[in-house]
């Protein structure tokens, strides 16, 4: 008999274990397609930065959290202006209270928001050789080769009060700045 | 609980944790696969990527390559390239199609396109002839002038491809043992004294007025020249080009676009040309003067308001823009050589690329 009550306390311990791990799984699994989902986004756009823009300037405002640029984005002969920006102050209205919201807009439509529990987003500017760029002069805009895009995300949703968190950097060197 | 109670809860238990660790399973394949697909993306696109930069290079090594690659494996995938000729916004190009595949014919097949489109070298509209004026013009002493078109060394003559040894909007003498040939209706003509009339085109109209500027000896915006941008190209440095208002400053041998921009009436006068691009002379008057450059070599075409006495041998073409020259009609007396070649002209425009969008001498990139 005891050895029974022993068993079975076992077994509905393992069986809490491996129910945690399944959530935690599934939230990681959440958190790492939120990611890619952003970063997918990001990239495809900023691939295309400067696209059909004959001008040396084609990056024309910058900032850790914000970027505007400008392209052919459809390649249908319209040049865009394509925004984006971070508020790591704004709330996003999710349970996690550390995320916040990515805006991506199109020339003066209204913004699209990615709320997907990104935590951070930070953008830095080269030149052609490496050096780190600061500023919104026309002289420096123009100079501007890659873009480093770093980003945190985590669940928008606690399990067991944790968050599962995902990182991703990458530095863009979009062709047509060069 | 009896015996087969606990058994029964178990079993349960033992059902139950099976299908969590099925979750479990299922999560974690879907986190690879997410990781997997990603991954498969960036493979297929630099798999892309690269086909178009194999392709550039074969342009590198021949201007006239459009065979493009038919699938092959490439890298972990396999990649197409296709390559034509076209244009993009008015300006001529190569279009570059290059796909890239991951995982090709299997359901996982991921597929990403990189188009590039390349400055497509080519013979300025407005570089009629092998020597091109707006001014009388003469040639004395030995020079020699011939349309005919020559290799890039200008020792070689490709049959029946050249142009008129001279076009000029006023009139054309020749004297001493001045010798001018060239091409007519894909007929070459020797260099003679006189020279054959079929290759000389003298006191010939000009519909839209003759060009003003360098840029619009080279097309003007149509083709991607709006004003100011030969001197862009030579102030960005890009591919050895110089832009000086001070040419003492100048060493040879000139590569790129060299742009002088001489005072009103301001004169260079170098020992001697070398090197190839596209050389500049010229000023908001029209009237900086390349004057007695000496028994060098230039590879390319020379743009310059004014020349005196050209001695130099130039494998290409030349153009003049003053109306009104400074010392008379005498484009060179000497031993001179202006020797129409297509080649050395097209590889003066390869080089002349906007520097903003400079990459590998790309007009855009899609991708």
């Amino acid at each position: 008999m005891v050895i029974g009550g022993l068993l079975i306390i076992m077994m509905l311990n393992l069986n809490l274990n491996i129910s945690e791990s399944a959530a935690t799984q599934t939230f990681n699994n959440i958190t790492q397609q939120n990611l890619t989902t952003v970063s997918d986004i990001v990239e495809n756009d900023f691939r295309k930065m400067g696209y059909h823009i004959f001008d040396s300037v084609k990056v024309t405002y910058t900032d850790t959290s914000e970027i505007k640029f400008q392209t052919d984005l459809y390649s249908d002969s319209t040049i865009h202006v394509v925004r984006y920006y971070f508020n790591p102050t704004a709330v996003s209205g999710q349970e996690n209270t550390n995320t916040h919201v990515l805006y991506r807009q199109i020339d003066n439509t209204t913004s699209m928001p990615m709320n997907l529990g990104l935590t951070k987003f930070r953008l830095r500017y080269y030149d052609g050789a490496g050096n780190l760029l600061t500023g919104n002069s026309t002289a420096t805009l123009a100079k501007i080769r890659a873009i480093k895009v770093a980003m945190s995300i985590e669940s928008v949703s606690a399990w067991n009060k944790k968050y599962s968190g995902a990182y991703w950097e990458r530095t863009i060197k979009p062709k047509n700045l060069f | 609980m009896s015996g087969r109670a606990i058994i029964i809860f178990i079993a349960g238990l033992i059902v139950i944790s099976g299908v969590v660790f099925h979750n479990i399973e299922a999560s974690s394949t879907l986190i690879t696969q997410n990781y997997y697909k990603y991954y498969v993306r960036q493979e297929a696109q630099d798999i892309a990527q690269t086909g178009a930069g194999m392709a550039l290079r074969q342009i590198g090594n021949d201007i006239n390559w459009r065979t493009g690659f038919p699938l092959m494996n490439l890298l972990s995938g396999k990649v197409q390239v296709t390559v034509s000729d076209s244009t993009f916004f008015g300006r001529k190009v190569i279009k570059i199609v290059s796909i890239g595949y991951q995982q090709y014919g299997t359901t996982l097949e991921r597929r990403d396109t990189c188009i590039t489109y390349q400055r497509r070298s080519f013979i300025p509209s407005f570089v009629i002839a092998s020597v091109t004026t707006n001014n009388p013009v003469a040639a004395n002493g030995s020079m020699t002038i011939d349309g005919r078109d020559h290799d890039s060394t200008g020792a070689t003559i490709i049959a029946g491809q050249g142009t008129w040894g001279v076009w000029s909007t006023k009139a054309w003498s020749q004297s001493g043992a001045a010798v001018v040939g060239g091409t007519a209706a894909g007929l070459d003509f020797l260099p003679t004294n006189p020279a054959n009339p079929l290759i000389i085109k003298q006191n010939q109209p000009f519909a839209g007025g003759y060009p003003g500027t360098p840029d619009s000896v080279m097309g003007a915006i149509g083709i991607g020249y709006p004003e100011g941008t030969l001197k862009a190209i030579a102030q960005s440095g890009i591919n050895g080009s110089r832009y000086t208002t001070n040419p003492a400053t100048l060493t040879m041998p000139l590569k790129g676009v060299t742009y002088i921009e001489l005072p009103s009436a301001g004169v260079w006068t170098p020992a001697a040309l070398s090197g190839s691009g596209i050389l500049v002379i010229h000023n908001s008057t029209k009237n900086a003067i390349l004057s007695n450059p000496g028994a060098g070599k230039f590879s390319g075409i020379v743009i310059s308001d004014d020349i005196i006495h050209l001695h130099d041998s130039i494998v290409g073409a030349v153009v003049s823009l003053t109306p009104a020259p400074s010392a008379g009609n005498v484009i060179g007396n000497g031993t001179g050589a202006v020797l129409y070649s297509k080649i050395a002209i097209k590889r003066a425009t390869e080089v002349a690329v906007m520097p903003t969008n400079g990459s590998q001498n790309a007009v855009a990139w899609r991708e």
